[in-house]
């Protein structure tokens, strides 16, 4: 957004008279990725092979600078090689591929993610629709475009129905008192500051009560007629709505957005020294009447690129009071209500010149060891924020889903960083312009175990039913990748890596591969290897 | 949680707490659990316990006839149909015998078998594997009563799904081994209303309490609780419920019994036995005044 917002504003605003003069462009990608892991479930008997697909579209109708329509159009996204819904009988004789998911659901062959409009007015600029949300490091807001990772892919992206509006408040002033003395020439400072909201629930489908009835039972509950039959939340079929579904706004989820931040591009610092320097804030407030929510959200971000030094902090926290987590407490008099207090940074640090970077990150997110208090603290960094290829992307992902399991998607990892806290150094060297060479090593120590996905250890400073783990770190983690590009649209990749998970994670039961050392205790060693081929455009 | 650390801290933090090994390899002995592992509350228990010791009725032989059993699967928490599970049914309400009959479920979840009325039966309900819909779930002295028609209509067999048997122990802070079983249940009183402040004691018929297989009692809102040793609630039944579970239980024949505290010792109310199978879910319910976990409704009763 950051990025993006910056180049709408410092372009030209002046084209009052110009001809009509629409210019339309196409970017996007098409790739596929391949994948294959050995040894990830238990009892895998071979390495287990898929290959994805995903075109991306992104068409923009440009009117002079003025006014810009933009859209993304997903097609075939995430939609694994090959005919998996029988679409002919007799697989042998398969022809015409499907469009499935590796979840095993058929998925839309098109998909319009995001459509929406930017236009100047003259204080600054408008986007209003169906856009992407990025801030920062992409810690919390991510847009999941291109290939921005050092390894791994982008599968999600952050998308808010939103109407903002930036502008460069000391760039309006100093033109105007340019204006008002042209002598003056009062230098101008890149400042960028945006408002906006975003509507994120007009009705939810799942209905929320706060409170249970049953009618098998006697409640002095005067909220609860004879008949109703309830939970603290309950299903509902989208047919059976009325018309006047959107009028409620009790049940409305909105959150308002509040950017400011510095951007200095080409800064002196001496004669010899240049360089880029960026800091800013984003805070959002966000809240829901019907569940008492009101969450404020504030997000740091700091860059720094001067001469051949490169570091970079995102540091975020969720704090506020909210009944809408239904997983209640035991407190009698209010047992929905929770307290959020999330906290999750990553920092990085290093050298870069065109050739070599050599990168030290370091990252955290707060988890929660006891889901059911009345303290909501844990919460996945991004999951488009990618940390490795391995332990965070498919051990931790699967170990949260096949824990939590279906009635509780909201706190699966997705292969965010999960609970914990990690050094990833990595360094990435180019021989030549259109090649590169990565490699990374990742380690990670566990924030607060919960006995069901990260196990519990005597001595950690929480309280567990067991303490079964004897190990001091999660895992640890090498990746390597190669990175080529040719005839100016040609992206190829290849990326291999092997993770050897201790027994703080829980493998055995959550149907990963697993082995048992001669102490007793379960590990896992995992490889994989990956690949990509795109055309950019 | 606070933001303890600058940035720097935290880095300087995270590397050290890698400590100077791989794994800790100290082993630590488990000391055998006893009766007042399980059984410690001094809470006066809520509910009707009159019935304690009444005396429980005559089962009438004539009652014990075949009748045609209409029933469906339901999800044991969410009370949905469950399409197309099988049922298996034992007869002499013995899970290690051979099975008496079985029955698939048609795609509404409903099913039709006939099975003697009045008399103490199991059943098991399960779906393929490949599904991963639901846990194999057992339910033992299941007695469905007399019907003059000789069919018996509007009841139910429950399915615990995966997600179920996933999210409680993920809520406690758990993992299941799956060669263990989990055990639920319900410690009712008279009116077969929950009892709150019992507590359940599960042995052996030795009665040894098994090494692994820890109870959790579930809080008034239904979901199941780790124990907090701040909060003592958390170790006996919720008086709006009396729901209790025990997970991780080994493979084997087990009593489970419920206890409540009379103001001077402790109070065996109810029993019953179950045999837990490897990455099952059974349910077993304990009724004040059975010590077999079977309690005939009065239609089978001798009037």
């Amino acid at each position: 957004m950051l990025a993006a917002l910056w180049l709408a504003l410092a372009a030209t605003p002046a084209h009052a008279d110009a001809p009509d003069n629409w210019k339309f462009s196409l970017d996007g990608y098409y790739r596929v990725r391949g994948h294959a892991f050995w040894d990830l479930y238990e009892g895998q008997a071979a390495a287990g092979t898929y290959m994805t697909h995903r075109v991306r579209l992104q068409p923009q109708l440009n009117f002079e600078d003025r006014a810009k329509f933009f859209m993304q159009v997903d097609a075939l996204d995430g939609a694994v090689f090959g005919d998996n819904m029988s679409q002919a009988s007799t697989a042998l004789f398969a022809g015409d591929p499907s469009n499935t998911g590796i979840d095993g659901i058929e998925g839309s062959a098109i998909t319009v993610r995001r459509a929406w409009t930017e236009f100047k007015v003259p204080v600054g600029l408008f986007r209003v629709g169906r856009q992407a949300s990025s801030w920062g490091m992409g810690l919390l807001a991510n847009d999941g475009n291109g290939f921005d990772d050092t390894f791994g892919e982008n599968k999600y992206g952050s998308t808010y129905d939103r109407v903002l509006f930036a502008t460069r408040p000391i760039t309006v002033g100093t033109t105007v008192a340019n204006m008002i003395n042209p002598k003056n020439k009062v230098q101008d400072i890149p400042l960028i500051a945006a408002f906006g909201v975003d509507r994120l629930v007009e009705d939810p489908l799942i209905q929320y009560y706060g409170y249970t009835c049953d009618p098998t039972e006697t409640t002095d509950d005067p909220r609860c007629g004879a008949s109703d039959d309830h939970g603290y939340t309950l299903e509902r079929d989208p047919t059976r709505r009325n018309d006047t579904w959107w009028v409620d706004t009790q049940d409305d989820v909105y959150e308002m957005v509040y950017v400011l931040v510095y951007r200095g591009e080409g800064l002196k610092f001496s004669e010899s020294i240049t360089g880029d320097l960026t800091a800013g804030v984003y805070v959002v407030n966000r809240k829901q009447a019907e569940t008492q929510s009101d969450v404020l959200i504030v997000d740091g971000y700091v860059k720094e690129a001067i001469a051949n030094t490169y570091a970079e902090a995102e540091v975020l926290t969720i704090q506020g009071d909210t009944h809408a987590i239904t997983l209640a407490s035991s407190d009698p008099e209010d047992p929905l209500a929770k307290k959020a207090a999330i906290w999750g940074y990553v920092v990085r640090a290093g050298y870069q010149d065109p050739q070599l970077s050599l990168i030290m990150e370091h990252g955290y997110a707060s988890g929660d060891d006891k889901p059911t208090d009345e303290n909501f603290t844990g919460r996945p960094l991004h999951p488009d924020h990618n940390v490795g290829l391995l332990f965070y992307e498919e051990i931790m992902s699967r170990v949260t889903a096949n824990s939590w399991g279906d009635g509780a998607k909201g706190l699966w990892s997705n292969g965010g960083v999960y609970n914990s806290r990690y050094i990833f150094p990595n360094v990435r060297f180019r021989p030549i312009p259109n090649l590169e060479v990565l490699g990374g090593f990742m380690m990670a120590w566990p924030d607060k175990p919960d006995g069901s996905r990260i196990l519990c250890k005597e001595g950690d400073d929480v309280e567990c039913v067991t303490y079964s783990a004897t190990s001091d770190y999660l895992a640890w983690e090498g990746d390597l990748a190669v990175k080529h590009k040719w005839a100016d649209h040609i992206n190829v990749t290849v990326e291999g890596g092997f993770a050897h998970v201790t027994d703080r994670i829980p493998l055995r039961t959550t149907g990963l591969q697993f082995e048992t050392d001669a102490d007793g205790h379960d590990f896992g060693d995992f490889w994989t290897v990956q690949s990509r081929v795109a055309y950019e455009f | 949680m606070s933001f303890r650390y600058s940035f720097l801290l935290l880095f300087a933090a995270a590397c050290a707490t890698s400590g100077s090994g791989d794994t800790d390899t100290s082993s630590s002995t488990v000391e055998p659990r006893e009766f007042s592992d399980f059984v410690n509350t001094t809470e006066a228990p809520t509910g009707d316990l009159t019935c304690k010791d009444a005396a429980l009725g005559t089962v009438d032989p004539a009652k014990q006839v075949d009748v045609t059993f209409n029933g469906e699967v339901h999800d044991f928490q969410l009370k949905d149909v469950v399409a197309e599970a099988t049922v298996n049914f034992w007869f002499d309400d013995d899970v290690s015998a051979t099975m008496s009959t079985t029955v698939q479920a048609d795609t509404k979840g409903a099913f039709t078998v006939d099975l003697p009325a009045c008399t103490p039966l199991a059943y098991e309900s399960t779906t393929p594997v490949d599904w991963q819909q639901t846990v194999d779930t057992y339910e033992v002295h299941q007695i469905y009563g007399y019907e003059e028609d000789g069919s018996v209509d509007g009841e139910y067999v429950n399915s615990v799904s995966q997600q179920t048997s996933t999210l409680i122990p993920a809520l406690i802070g758990l993992e299941w081994d799956p060669t263990t079983g989990i055990i639920a249940g319900t410690a009712y009183d008279c009116t077969e209303t929950g009892i709150g402040n019992a507590q359940v004691f599960i042995h052996d018929e030795a009665g040894n309490a098994p090494p692994t297989g820890e109870i959790f009692y579930f809080n008034s809102s239904d979901l199941p609780t780790a124990r907090d040793p701040e909060d003592a609630a958390t170790a006996r039944t919720n008086p709006d419920n009396g729901l209790w579970v025990a997970i991780n239980v080994p493979v084997g024949v087990w009593i489970a019994e419920m206890y409540i505290w009379d103001g001077s010792t402790y109070v065996m109310l109810g029993s019953t036995q179950l045999e837990i199978k490897a990455g099952s879910v059974n349910i077993s319910n304990i009724y004040t005044g059975h010590t077999d976990g079977i309690a005939y409704p009065p239609s089978c009763l001798v009037q």
